[in-house]
């Protein structure tokens, strides 16, 4: 059986870039972020630009969504993938616990507003989601509200919560999230159709 | 000044000699009914029938009570002129029908004209299938009958036709307490920040916006507890007499409900449910696959933790059950066949799409592979999350890119199929591979724009979220009508399908199947679910087709595991009418335990029937009646060790253990026969005396002699084995049944229970709830010591203060107690209480020391902390009755609490605006 997908791999493009550092393509967020992240940690960081590639060799792909690419990468990478060609923008997420509670829907949907807002100019778009704290953790509204979040409800361990990316890439640093959620879409149980008179 | 007689007490009295006068003077023959009305009216006591239930009854012009009755005629009607507004109906034969005041039934039994005078019977819709098939007719009918009254039934839906008749009461004022729009714009409830909450006043003023323009969630509330006024109750939902509160979650631009919506809108209603103080069951029909399936979502979390509070939730199990939207196989290498229907393509790119989940054990990293026809994707490790773009369309595929899930060890997989590239995405039978897993992989369907499937599914796991819920009861759905009166005529299933084929008495096919992935029971039961008549909102866009709309378009016929929903909502509502204590797990196990098993269910539980048909009757049964002997707290019969159980709760903690009027009656047998109008240690004595039977005559004189309080004396902490203990000295009359309370805030009590130090055979009943310690000591044999001296385990001295300690009486009333070491005594204050926009609150923290100021609810949980130090101090400051968000508290009683390291004081507030 033959692959048809003929890009999976694909070598760092620097031509042209050669000598930009992250500080001039990543925001000041990003930049603390990725300043707290200790030098062997892996780095959960999406890429904004025109024509950048489907993959990029050394990294894990882990979200893709119209130009933009959501990426695992080596602390150490962050530099080399400042000058990709094409790239325009680069925003840290965080740490691998990041990738972890977040879940791969409400990263989807966080990289497109991302990419909205750098191709814009825009602020982001508020988006909801749903958080799951650990057993032991006492939701705290007001500490929910100055990370900027808006509080919907909270009960046990569970609550909702509306925000921009960067308000839930805060709250994904938390240290008693367990997870952050994209709201799943449900549907009335009542059923149509089938019935002749 | 002239006195003015109370006009209640003159009407009963008025209406008690006119009943003396029927029965002494009636000319003609009246129907036991109509003689018990009159006497219920008069305020007989003796009266406890339901009469109003039996006979037909309407309130007249002036809010008087007018009462149906039929007229045996002697060679045809007289003159009734002279009985003051009595209206005849119609006239057959030697057969009259009317209506008049019950004040004028005694005019009418005095007449010599009139062979008899009979109750116009209150007749239970027959047409109804569903209703009678559940025997919920005969709960309805019984002594006592049950209809839901002083219940709340919680719908969480598309919207509701507040308009409706049938959620108005007989005076047309609405049944509905709340309408909470989540999406609408107004008001929001107290404690939530978006949306619009209309109360009932406002829903009658006419200023509610809300509407339903779906039509799901006023069929599924009328099914639950409409009242079939546009009916003439032929439509009745199954608790008609309950009241309603609504939120509606769903968004009409999206056509969905979203989870973060529905788990806010529970929240809601669980204030609500704290906030009037009664039993509230909660419907949600509605469901989705996007999520673990094994209970630790996020939405199956809230439901447990509502459950938890004592709220029953009633969730749909879905429709897929001949929907092939699951597959299964073993994940070590497993193919599974997704099919995409031939269908048309949407002009233009990124408009067609099929999304699958998968679940997979997560101590393995199995590989993922989608192929059709000769081509495929290359292999996705676990941890990636790849696209595809190829002549097939556009394919991603997440392999757990997250990693496992905390929450269930498990990874997810996603796997989407689309066009966002602009190539057409092709149909045909995909494969999704999974290869070098371990245990059972699990997928589902999550959502497509054409026609698709897992061909070679079983149905299997296709209940949907949150129906997964461990707290939930899962309703699947049977049938139990083919046809249907409607606008155009008859109309019915028709035969040559699944549905029109099904056998009245089976299970609706597309009710879905269980189990859950993580192998537990759902469904719980089914209910009737297919050509449901219930309401029509006027406001659904566009209109039901007329085959489906009933009686003139007040009703139309829906079906649905959302249509078993609610019916088994409203049994649930009517058990909670009997017995407003049933936990949500003793109702879900009365239900499954109590449901009707038959040729077509089965006679053990089984994935898709669950445990059978819900039976109305059979699960009231199950509950037990109201009337039972002394002692006998939960109806069964008897005194039982429940009903010990029953009381101690209650007496430890009434908020959360409340006993229905009925149970309270019971269970009040100290001193006996009638009770003292309190529940406490007393109580339990006698009520453990009947079980043992030694509750004989003159054994009875063994028991207190009194129910004073007795006299206490706290020592100060004093070192133990275990820590620290404080001694609590009784002694006096009453320390053969004494209980009391003592708060400590939570982590100051030691793990081991009280300690008793008296010979004999002593109780002693501990339970610590919330940093409250409550304490119930009963004496079976009376050979008590005249003192008494119970060891407090806490943790530290100086925290542990007897100044804290609060002891409670039979009533609740907080008792003197004598300390041995004298504390200075700080104070709190709260001017003005009740509390309307805000008050000043004053305070006196007497010594040095941490000290903090804080208000609590009744359930124990801080909502506010006002102030705290070290220094002693005495202070005023303000507060707007809100908590520490800013929000303003709902109305209620509140506990201002001020603590210090050797006292704590407690003001009770009342929140009232």
């Amino acid at each position: 059986m033959r692959f048809f997908f003929s890009s999976a791999v694909c070598l760092l493009l620097l031509a042209g870039c050669a000598g930009r550092s992250l500080e001039d393509v990543a925001d000041e967020s990003s930049l603390a972020r990725f300043r707290a992240l200790p030098a062997d940690a892996e780095v959960l960081v999406s890429l904004h630009g025109e024509g950048l590639a489907e993959h990029f060799t050394g990294t894990r792909p882990v979200g893709a969504l119209g130009e933009a690419r959501l990426v695992m990468a080596p602390h150490g990478a962050l530099k080399t993938l400042s000058n990709l060609e094409g790239l325009q923008r680069v925003v840290v997420w965080g740490d691998d616990k990041a990738l972890q509670r977040l879940d791969p829907l409400l990263r989807l949907e966080m990289l497109g507003a991302m990419d909205t807002a750098i191709r814009t100019g825009k602020t982001g778009a508020e988006i909801r989601a749903v958080a799951s704290f650990d057993e032991g953790a006492r939701i705290q509204a007001a500490e929910l509200q100055a990370m900027g979040l808006a509080l919907g409800s909270h009960t046990g361990q569970v609550a909702t919560v509306r925000g921009t990316c960067a308000n839930l890439l805060d709250l994904a640093a938390h240290p008693q999230l367990v997870k952050l959620e994209k709201p799943a879409l449900q549907f009335p149980t009542s059923q149509s159709g089938r019935i002749e008179p | 000044m002239t006195r003015q007689f109370p006009a209640s007490i003159f009407l009963a009295t008025l209406l008690w000699v006119m009943a003396l006068v029927v029965a002494a003077q009636a000319a003609v023959p009246m129907d036991p009914l109509l003689r018990g009305l009159l006497d219920k009216a008069a305020g007989d006591g003796s009266a406890a029938i339901s009469y109003e239930k039996l006979v037909a009854t309407e309130k007249g012009p002036q809010g008087e009570l007018r009462v149906g009755v039929i007229l045996r005629l002697d060679g045809g009607l007289p003159d009734l002129a002279d009985v003051p507004g009595l209206v005849v109906g119609s006239v057959c034969g030697d057969i009259a029908t009317a209506r008049l005041p019950l004040t004028s039934l005694t005019v009418l039994a005095g007449r010599d004209d009139l062979r008899a005078i009979e109750a116009a019977n209150l007749a239970y819709p027959t047409m109804d299938v569903a209703i009678p098939s559940a025997h919920v007719d005969q709960v309805w009918a019984g002594t006592p009958a049950f209809t839901g009254a002083n219940v709340i039934v919680a719908v969480i839906d598309t919207g509701i036709d507040f308009s409706h008749e049938d959620f108005d009461d007989a005076d047309g004022s609405t049944r509905i307490l709340n309408i909470w729009d989540l999406n609408g714009t107004g008001t929001p409830p107290s404690g939530f920040s978006y949306g619009a909450e209309w109360s009932s006043a406002q829903i009658d003023a006419g200023t509610a916006t809300e509407r339903d323009y779906n039509g799901h969630g006023s069929h599924v509330t009328g099914m639950a507890a409409g009242d079939g006024s546009a009916s003439g109750g032929q439509y009745r939902g199954v608790a008609y007499e309950a009241d309603i509160i609504f939120a509606k979650a769903y968004d009409d631009q999206n056509g969905g409900f979203s989870a973060d919506r529905t788990i806010d809108a529970m929240n809601y209603l669980a204030s609500k449910q704290q906030q009037y103080g009664r039993p509230m069951v909660i419907n949600m029909s509605l469901g989705g696959h996007m999520g673990p399936h094994d209970g630790s979502g996020a939405q199956e979390e809230v439901v447990d933790n509502l459950t938890a509070q004592g709220i029953t939730l009633c969730i749909a199990a879905g429709n897929e059950g001949e929907d092939y939207v699951t597959a299964h196989g073993p994940a070590a290498g497993t193919d599974l066949v997704f099919r995409v229907v031939p269908y048309t393509a949407n002009a233009g790119a990124d408009n067609d799409l099929a999304l699958v989940a998968a679940w997979v054990d997560g101590a393995t990293s199995p590989t993922v592979t989608v192929s059709l026809g000769g081509t495929a994707t290359e292999a996705v490790p676990s941890g990636q999350a790849m696209g595809f773009n190829s002549a097939l369309g556009y394919i991603v595929i997440d392999n757990a890119s997250g990693g496992t899930d905390p929450r269930n060890g498990d990874k997810q997989i996603l796997v989407q199929l689309d066009d966002r590239q602009g190539t057409d995405l092709s149909d045909g039978d995909w494969t999704i591979r999974i290869q070098g897993g371990s245990g059972e992989v699990h997928a589902w369907k999550i959502f497509s724009t054409m026609t698709t499937g897992f061909p070679g599914s079983d149905q299997t796991y296709s209940v949907g979220i949150p129906g997964t819920a461990q707290g939930a009861v899962t309703l699947g759905a049977e049938k139990t009508r083919q046809s249907w009166p409607s606008i155009e005529g008859t109309a019915s299933y028709g035969t040559g399908n699944s549905w029109g084929d099904a056998a009245e008495g089976d299970l609706a096919p597309f009710s879905s199947v269980g189990p859950t992935r993580d192998g537990r029971q759902k469904p719980d039961l089914t209910a009737p679910g297919m050509a449901i008549v219930s309401v029509r909102s006027t406001s659904i866009d566009p209109p039901p087709p007329g085959s489906l709309q009933v009686a003139g378009g007040d009703y139309w016929v829906s079906q649905g595991t959302s249509m078993a929903t609610p019916f088994t909502t409203g049994v649930v509502a009517l058990m909670l009418e009997k017995n407003g204590d049933l936990t949500p797990a003793q109702i879900k196990t009365i239900l499954r335990e109590s449901a009707a098993t038959d040729a077509f269910t089965g006679t053990t539980w089984n994935p898709r029937w669950g445990a059978g048909k819900v039976d109305a009757a059979a699960a009231l049964a199950a509950i037990g009646g109201t009337t039972g002997p002394d002692g006998d707290i939960d109806a069964d019969g008897g005194p039982t060790v429940l009903d010990v159980v029953l009381l101690v709760n209650h007496i430890v903690d009434p908020v959360g253990h409340p006993l229905s009027s009925e149970a309270r009656a019971a269970a009040d047998v100290y001193p006996a026969p009638a009770g003292n109008g309190l529940l406490d240690a007393a109580d339990l004595v006698r009520i453990v005396a009947f079980i043992l039977g030694t509750d004989a005559p003159g054994k009875s004189a063994a028991l207190p002699a009194s129910t004073d309080a007795p006299l206490v004396k706290l020592g100060a902490p004093v070192p133990d084995g275990q820590g620290w203990s404080i001694p609590v000295t009784l002694s006096g009359a009453g320390v053969a049944a004494a209980q009391f309370a003592l708060d400590l805030e939570e982590g100051q009590w030691a793990e081991d229970a009280v300690r008793v130090e008296a010979a004999g055979t002593v109780s002693v009943a501990a339970h610590a709830r919330g940093g409250r310690q409550h304490v119930l000591v009963y004496d079976l044999d009376n050979d008590l010591p005249d003192q008494l001296t119970i060891h407090l385990p806490c943790t530290e001295s100086a925290l542990a203060r007897p100044a804290g300690l609060l002891l409670v009486d039979g009533a609740g009333i907080a008792l003197e107690a004598a300390w041995t070491s004298p504390m200075p005594r700080g104070f709190v204050s709260v001017w003005p209480n009740p509390v309307g926009a805000g008050a000043q609150v004053r305070f006196l923290a007497p010594a040095a020391g941490p000290w903090n100021l804080a208000v609590y609810d009744l359930r124990g949980r801080r909502v506010r902390s006002l102030d705290q130090g070290s220094l002693a101090v005495e202070r005023t400051l303000d507060w707007a009755g809100n908590d520490d968000a800013g929000h303003r508290l709902a109305d209620g009683v509140y506990l201002m609490r001020l603590e210090t390291a050797g006292q704590v004081l407690v003001k009770k507030v009342l929140l009232a605006r």
